[in-house]
């Protein structure tokens, strides 16, 4: 009957039962929770090692990131410098050029004025000796109004000839 | 019903008055015990850390489920020192309810479909709660238990008899339950077979069928039952523990 009392499964379900967590705490129960402990262990292990690499990475980006900005920097400041240096280049060769063509100018000046200088000397001196000759040859012949004239004519042309145009 | 008989197969001499000779039912329970240890030492005792194949998988499944529903949720951290005996209790029930799926009624049949085997595992949870309990509180500690705080004393006749009765109904619920359940499926399926045998030869397939459904639901409730029984231990001796922090 399954109903009525029989000591002895009752007994030996006992005994066999705690035999059996005796067997498997020991032998079973204790490797496995060794075993799910050592896998957990792992898993933390891993997790953490991924993470550690994740944040090394991350540091790595970052640091790539500040050397980008860096270098960024470093370029925008030197085209700045270069486009100062080239533009006080350019300001100081405008400046040297204004020098060179104002002393250019007062050296051409200069020039001028000796030549001016020297061409007035010359043609003194040149209508002074013409004014003795005209005043000789007057003096030498009696000349009518047309004579007189044509010779001043004459003697302009070869003042022309001589001479070239006279400087402003 | 097609009920077994129980037959002593190796009789022994009575010891201090008890009888232990060796009947098919407690080699049935042996069986039960022998198949425990078959499943899960191979499973327990491997080197490599990392589950291989099905059976690995599967068995380490069933194992963190009942640790994580029964061991860790019920009980907490401090309860874990009676993880191996309620996976033992799990994975014993368990192989116990199987054994009456296999299909050679003349000897197998589930062993939990007797009370005494319940009744002994049912024991066995109760004796180690209330040893819990004496172990932490000291014998009036258990017996002060059982009238609450803030109750009139005059209402002690009336509530310490109930909650001594609750208190019992604890093992008695667990064996019958157990019990029942298994009893009842295999009734079922006897009935089932009984009806096919019976029947014209036209006829015999509804029952067969009925019998083969019973099965596969019976590997159902086995599973259910085992878990069934293994959390209410777990949630007795979570009580225990409990109380034994207040």
């Amino acid at each position: 009957m399954q109903l009525g009392l029989d000591v002895r499964l009752l007994v030996w379900t006992l005994i066999t039962f705690g035999g059996l967590v005796a067997i498997l705490a020991k032998f079973a129960f204790k490797p496995l929770q060794r075993l799910l402990e050592e896998r957990e262990k792992s898993i933390r292990d891993s997790l953490a090692d991924a993470q550690r690499v994740r944040d090394e990475a991350e540091g790595i980006r970052r640091e790539g990131q500040a050397h980008l900005q860096e270098s960024k920097e470093a370029a925008r400041k030197l085209i700045e410098e270069s486009r100062r240096v080239v533009a006080d280049l350019q300001a100081e060769g405008r400046k040297q050029a204004r020098v060179e063509a104002d002393a250019t100018i007062q050296r051409a000046r200069a020039e001028i004025e000796q030549e001016v200088r020297k061409s007035v000397d010359e043609l003194r001196g040149t209508v002074a000796s013409l004014s003795i000759k005209v005043a000789r040859d007057v003096i030498k012949e009696n000349l009518d109004p047309a004579r007189h004239e044509a010779l001043v004519d004459e003697y302009m042309q070869q003042l022309k000839t001589e001479h070239g145009k006279p400087t402003a | 019903m097609g009920e077994i008989e129980t037959s002593v197969i190796i009789p022994i001499p009575k010891i201090a008055g008890i009888d232990l000779s060796i009947t098919n039912d407690v080699v049935l329970v042996w069986m039960a015990g022998l198949l425990t240890l078959l499943v899960l030492l191979p499973v327990c005792r491997r080197q490599s850390p990392i589950a291989r194949g099905f059976y690995q998988n599967l068995m380490e499944g069933l194992i963190e489920f009942v640790e994580r529903e029964v061991v860790a949720e019920g009980l907490g951290s401090a309860g874990r020192i009676w993880a191996p005996f309620l996976l033992t209790m799990f994975f014993f029930i368990l192989c116990a309810n199987l054994l009456g799926l296999v299909p050679v009624p003349s000897v197998f049949h589930a062993v939990t479909a007797n009370i005494n085997v319940t009744a002994a595992l049912a024991l066995i949870v109760f004796i180690l709660t209330v040893s819990l309990k004496i172990r932490r509180q000291g014998v009036l500690g258990l017996l002060r238990g059982f009238m609450p705080q803030g109750v009139p004393w005059w209402m002690a006749f009336l509530v310490v008899p109930i909650e001594v009765l609750s208190w019992l109904a604890r093992p008695l619920s667990l064996a019958v339950r157990l019990f029942a359940n298994m009893m009842a499926g295999h009734a079922l399926i006897f009935v089932f077979i009984g009806m096919a045998m019976g029947s014209a030869w036209l006829l015999k397939a509804l029952p067969l069928v009925g019998a083969i459904v019973m099965d596969v639901f019976e590997l159902f409730v086995a599973f259910v039952q085992a878990f069934i029984f293994t959390m209410l231990a777990g949630i007795y001796i979570k009580d225990a523990i409990e109380e034994e922090a207040h």
